[in-house]
């Protein structure tokens, strides 16, 4: 239920309302914020940043919930990465040691792999998915809309006994 | 920008401090509780854990830190335990303690739940190496027997199984000479050096001088008697080389029957070592009892060492940057940099512990139990940062014994590590002491009333010096078997009751990998002064038995060699030495011959000259 309910959100908001700006920001924050490991510094700075920009929430949070399932496939990369930002790169080592000897700093964790690892690909890649999810959207309501609903898995799934039962719960109070 | 936003997160912020307001003594305990048991490898259990927010204080009731070696009992647990937070490194995510009062340690107690935890994978330590290097050097200690000296009975059927090389040797030889004696027989039988020297002798015989008369004749003969001479000159050297042959073959066999001797004493060595009459040296007889016993005490105190190596890292291990392969999803692999300030991750400045161990324990008999009051200083996980060595200093009492201290210093702050470890006790009882050993003339255990003990352990790298020295008063050896069933055992035995006051000093020193083990104590001198006159000498007597019996064997088998080898060698000796004579004989009577006709020779020739002077004169004469 919590899962449809979410993905009707998201569509909604893919079909009206916010821009295709606001949610692409708030895809491409949910998106880096869902990377990372939850409980760092930088972490609860990217959702502070998110709740006082205004981007789309309901984007920034399917988009945590999407990228938190990627950042597991990918979690030997990001210590792969982030093994050699913390130690490959000479010119980057003062930083680093300027950074462990700070006060609060250390509590971003930047001196784990997995942390500054996915951080940094959050990093490279928050402007792609921007504007790919920016273009994604405008296509979205130009057109593609009508086409996604004729797709056979589009019809199965709203078809399906389950969505139709969810959708009768839905309208009841409308 | 969103203007509720800061609305919003006051309110979610609000909503997750009052939250985790609630929650933390829950999610800190299990926090620390899982941390601890990964580190541990059994589980550990904290019991009515609280963070007080406003001063950073901490208690909790108890903790239970299980046994990995037995997920049924603890290893320790704590009684309640208070500690205080200092704030201003919690900004470096370091957590130091200033002062920790634990109170209530109890050590080996029972536990209710299993506390089974998956163990990490452990990485050979220190400990590894020096207790390989204990447990040959005790391996090597000698056997001590004393059977041989009862074996007499039993050296007939030793003798049918050890066979002795000697005899074999001889009997060997004894062939050797029939076979060669033989041969010499059979060549002497069909040698014809005989004929040949009579034929020689009657030739001589009949060159007769007074036949010849003329100058020509005297020439002709003396042809004969120079061929005859040297026909009689390759007979002696046919001769002389049939001699040395026969020398050559019988000298080999003397060279076998003389080495007899040798082996003889090869087989008395060897049958010495079989029935356990090797040369007693009670020196190491301190080591024989006490060598497992110590390797035993030893082995406990290194446990704990090699846990301070491996928890206590020093500046070389604590900034390695050796890369994990692959670290379990999410975690990763925190790195280390060069610090700038003086917090280390985790220090405990002071530990003020109060704590009661021993079998007592476990009988809940805390009135009974071995009670340790002490304080730690600079626990911390990573000393280099904190640049001051841990020390602690424990007092160990009992309510029926007298007290002893136990004093370390861990020096883990440079790149080597170095650890000192001293423990002194005073009057206290020693209990008793298994030696693990089963010969009957031997103690199985000491049981000691009062004592004394000083022993310090110092280990820098891997380079171990460790010594512990033991004064004990009233003590008692025990053997397995009441009764002594010989003289040399009941001696023995006696010594040992002799034996109140016990001095005892074990060393052990070297690096890990090649430790050397030295025990002294005053049984050795005991043993120098009582019993080594009393074991020597049944020694001496059982060797000397078996020196006699092992020649009376030998002996008897080369006496027949012997024999045999010099009738046989007589024998070809005395005919090839007569057939020698004879041919020098004639050679004689030849020369004497071949001289006669030399000078009837001179004489005819001057004859002749001066025939030769006289015609030419008057020839010459006008």
């Amino acid at each position: 239920m919590f899962f449809l309910q979410f993905i009707s959100q998201f569509i909604k908001v893919l079909r009206a309302g916010a821009t295709p700006g606001q949610i692409a920001g708030g895809f491409a924050l949910g998106f880096m914020i869902g990377l990372m490991p939850f409980l760092t510094l930088q972490g609860i700075g990217l959702m502070v940043i998110l709740f006082f920009l205004n981007v789309n929430l309901a984007a920034a949070s399917f988009a945590i919930f999407f990228s938190s399932f990627i950042a597991f496939l990918f979690d030997p990369l990001f210590h792969n990465l982030g093994f050699y930002v913390l130690t490959g790169i000479p010119a980057l080592q003062s930083l680093w040691t300027a950074l462990y000897n700070m006060p609060v700093a250390p509590l971003s964790r930047f001196n784990n792999t997995v942390v500054t690892g996915s951080f940094v690909s959050g990093l490279l890649l928050a402007l792609p998915v921007f504007l790919l999810i920016r273009k994604g959207v405008i296509s979205y309501r130009a057109g593609l809309e009508e086409k996604i609903k004729r797709w056979k898995i589009v019809r199965w799934i709203t078809g399906s006994k389950l969505a139709t039962w969810y959708f009768k719960i839905r309208d009841l109070g409308e | 920008m969103r203007k509720g936003a800061l609305y919003l997160l006051l309110v979610v912020a609000l909503l997750t401090g009052i939250v985790l307001y609630f929650v933390r003594d829950r999610r800190i305990e299990s926090f620390i509780e899982r941390t601890a048991s990964d580190s541990n490898g059994g589980k550990v259990e904290i019991d009515n854990f609280h963070f007080s927010v406003l001063n950073l204080t901490c208690k909790f009731d108890r903790l239970q830190w299980t046994d990995p070696s037995d997920r049924w009992r603890n290893l320790f647990e704590t009684g309640p335990v208070e500690f205080g937070m200092e704030a201003r490194p919690l900004f470096w995510k370091k957590f130091i303690i200033n002062e920790m009062k634990v109170s209530g340690v109890m050590a080996g107690t029972q536990r209710a739940t299993d506390g089974y935890w998956p163990k990490p994978p452990e990485e050979p330590g220190i400990l590894d190496d020096v207790m390989k290097s204990i447990e040959t050097e005790v391996r090597s200690l000698p056997a001590f027997q004393l059977a041989g000296l009862k074996q007499k009975a039993n050296l007939d059927s030793l003798l049918s199984i050890v066979p002795l090389q000697a005899v074999q040797s001889a009997m060997a030889l004894r062939n050797d000479v029939d076979t060669t004696g033989a041969h010499w027989q059979d060549f002497l039988k069909t040698y014809d050096a005989k004929q040949k020297i009579e034929a020689l002798e009657n030739q001589a015989k009949a060159v007769s001088l007074a036949d010849t008369k003329d100058l020509n004749g005297l020439v002709s003969t003396l042809q004969k008697v120079n061929d005859l001479r040297t026909n009689a000159n390759a007979l002696r050297q046919e001769i002389t080389e049939t001699k040395k042959r026969a020398e050559g073959d019988f000298g080999r066999l003397t060279g076998v029957a003389k080495n007899l001797d040798n082996l003889a004493k090869t087989d008395f060595e060897t049958l010495k070592q079989k029935i356990g009459l090797s040369d007693f040296d009670f020196k190491d007889v301190g080591k024989f009892l006490f060598g497992n016993p110590f390797r035993e005490r030893f082995q406990g105190v290194m446990q704990y060492i090699d846990l301070g190596r491996r928890y206590w890292p020093t500046a070389q291990k604590l900034m390695a940057v050796n890369k994990v392969q692959n670290p379990p999803r999410f975690k990763g692999q925190d790195l280390a940099f060069p610090r700038t300030f003086a917090y280390p991750e985790f220090l405990i400045r002071n530990l003020h512990l109060s704590a009661a161990v021993g079998s007592a324990v476990r009988r809940n008999d805390l009135g009974e139990a071995i009670q340790i009051i002490g304080e730690a200083s600079g626990i911390t996980n990573e000393p280099p940062v904190y640049g001051r060595p841990t020390t602690f200093a424990l007092d160990v009492s009992k309510q029926s014994s007298n007290a002893y201290a136990i004093s370390g210093v861990l020096d883990h702050t440079g790149t080597v590590a170095a650890d000192t470890l001293r423990v002194g006790a005073a009057n206290f009882r020693l209990g008793k002491i298994d030696f693990k050993q089963s010969k009957a003339f031997l103690p199985s255990q000491l049981d000691g009333q009062r004592g004394t003990v000083n022993a310090t352990l110092a280990l820098r790298g891997d380079e171990l010096r460790a010594q512990a020295k033991l004064s004990i008063d009233q003590a008692e050896f025990v053997f397995a078997d009441s009764a002594a069933s010989d003289i040399l055992t009941q001696a023995i035995r006696g010594v040992f009751a002799e034996v109140n006051d016990f001095r005892f000093s074990a060393t052990v020193a070297g690096p890990a990998r090649d430790l050397k083990f030295r025990i002294s104590s005053n049984l050795d001198e005991l043993f120098a002064q009582r019993v080594r006159g009393v074991v020597q000498e049944g020694v001496n007597r059982a060797q000397q038995e078996l020196r006699q019996r092992v020649d009376k064997e030998v002996g008897a088998a080369r006496q027949q060699a012997e024999t045999e080898l010099g009738a046989k060698q007589a024998l070809v000796m005395n005919e090839v030495n007569k057939y020698e004579k004879m041919v020098q004989d004639q050679l004689a009577i030849l020369d004497t011959k071949k001289q006669e006709i030399e000078k009837k020779i001179e004489a005819e020739k001057k004859k002749g000259q001066e025939k030769l002077k006289k015609g030419l004169e008057k020839l010459l004469k006008p």
